[in-house]
């Protein structure tokens, strides 16, 4: 605590100096404090298994070792957010558009996080006939990724997360819902504010890259309070023009 | 007995290559290393090897000119490792002939089921039956018939020909021009890429395979289309489609 409070005080430093908010310096601190945090859990439990691994018992071994996995994984989701946040910094992001069928993106994204939403009861719902979207897969994926992430750490575990993809007017809306605490007004506020105002105690980048993710494809995120009095981050994306697509000629079985 | 299986892995990180041998040896396979492409080639070309893992970035010689180079004289599998995000790469390398992908950090539970998927692949090449089955599903490629659980599956020409080039391709990652060219024929391009969503969606609803969680019809977005030999190793706990 004393770490993220020193932080949280550079950072209010910062902003003084530079009341624009986009020095490229505060980006670092808070990265650098996720990096820590998630390298202490792995060092800690390697470090358990080499030393004391006969003392662990066959649980406790387990659990050091799914600790080291999951550490890795989150390692790896924070590398690739902080690439995005040094990209938007500088020049932006830059996505590249390809037309995608989004279920095939968030089944990729629910596969590639099953071992962080393993605890949770996940609930999809993935609308039919939903129209391409022209989007930067690799960067949706994140965006999708950071906000289940993000539910499965804001939430008590054995509760339900909500991931549905459903089609509104000119939008497709991905929403991701848990059933954690929720945020106020105020917290909501801080999370998705620009990028390096976002303290690192939790949300970190996540939330940030995502809007920012959203942003770059002409689309918005919202935070409201969900059904369940969770968090629900709602990921608005336009379709171009009606979202119909030439249909293949019709064809009849035989 | 898979134990006489032996994977060439490419790779220039001495850490990767401790950590493969040590995970490959565990499932029974034997393991021989290079540090980059040309020492690959070299190896490659004088001991049988039955799949490569080749790291895209190496020193020297250009990942994806190692797959070009390996696809002049033989068919081994080739299982690409990258951690390089941009789609560009993986398809450059799909299309010089790697017959499967996987993004550096992985889990060695995944790199297994890609490995037997690519590996059972290239153990049938040639001496598929005249029936395919993949758990409750048959495919006759003579009759041009599909069933599940006993039931026949109508499809239209166009469907048949689709779930045909997949399945009879299990295991691969088939990029979406491939499948464009396999099932429509030449001439389709980018544009035409909608045409092969709307018939996955159409078989996906055929076939009873949810499109989150799919069982048969696995995607890599912006790259293809995998046919996948083994289940999904855990599912989340509900889903809905509607």
């Amino acid at each position: 605590m004393r770490v993220l409070s020193t932080v949280r005080a550079w950072l209010a430093s910062r902003r003084q100096n530079d009341p624009g908010g986009g020095g490229t310096g505060e980006l670092f601190p808070s990265v650098a404090h996720d990096l820590r945090s998630a390298l202490t859990s792995i060092k800690a439990a390697s470090t358990l298994m080499l030393d004391h691994s006969g003392e662990l018992g066959e649980k406790g071994r387990r659990d050091m070792l799914e600790t080291i996995r999951d550490g890795a994984d989150g390692l790896d989701r924070l590398i690739a957010n902080a690439v995005q946040a040094s990209r938007s910094r500088e020049a932006g992001l830059h996505p590249t558009m390809i037309p995608a069928a989004i279920e095939d993106v968030a089944s990729r994204t629910l596969e590639r996080l099953r071992h962080t939403l393993r605890d949770h009861r996940v609930v999809v719902v993935i609308a039919e006939d939903l129209p391409d979207v022209r989007v930067d897969v690799v960067l949706l994926e994140q965006a999708i990724a950071n906000l289940l992430e993000n539910a499965a750490r804001l939430s008590p575990p054995g509760t339900e997360i909500a991931l549905s993809v459903l089609r509104k007017d000119g939008s497709v809306e991905v929403r991701v819902e848990d059933r954690g605490p929720g945020m106020d007004p105020e917290e909501r506020e801080r999370v998705v504010g620009p990028l390096g105002e976002a303290s690192s105690g939790g949300a970190g980048l996540r939330i940030p890259i995502s809007r920012a993710i959203a942003e770059a494809h002409g689309g918005r995120l919202t935070i409201a309070t969900g059904a369940g009095g969770g968090t629900s981050v709602l990921l608005e994306l336009p379709v171009e023009g009606d979202g119909a697509v030439q249909e293949p000629e019709p064809e009849n079985a035989s | 007995m898979i134990s006489s299986r032996r994977v060439l892995v490419v790779d220039d990180d001495p850490q990767v290559l401790r950590a493969l041998r040590a995970g490959l040896s565990v499932e029974g396979y034997e393991v021989v290393t290079a540090g980059n492409g040309e020492t690959a080639l070299d190896v490659a070309a004088g001991t049988r090897v039955d799949l490569v893992l080749l790291d895209l970035e190496l020193p020297g010689m250009d990942g994806v000119d190692v797959v070009g180079r390996l696809r002049g004289w033989t068919t081994v599998p080739v299982l690409v490792l990258s951690a390089h995000e941009a789609l560009e790469d993986r398809v450059r390398a799909l299309d010089a002939g790697a017959d499967d992908y996987l993004s550096k950090p992985f889990a060695m539970e995944e790199l297994g089921a890609r490995m037997r998927a690519v590996m059972r692949r290239a153990r049938e090449d040639g001496s598929d039956g005249p029936v395919l089955t993949f758990g409750e599903l048959e495919v006759d490629i003579t009759r041009q018939q599909v069933k599940l659980r006993g039931e026949q599956v109508r499809l239209t020409p166009t469907e048949y020909r689709l779930l045909e080039a997949m399945a009879s391709n299990a295991g691969k990652l088939l990029t979406h021009s491939w499948l464009l060219a396999r099932v429509w024929g030449p001439g389709y391009g980018q544009e035409s890429h909608h045409y092969l969503r709307v018939f996955v969606r159409q078989l996906r609803r055929k076939l009873g395979d949810d499109p989150a969680v799919p069982r048969w019809i696995g995607t890599e977005p912006g790259l293809g289309y995998r046919w996948r030999v083994e289940p999904d190793p855990v599912e989340p706990s509900e889903v809905r489609t509607g």
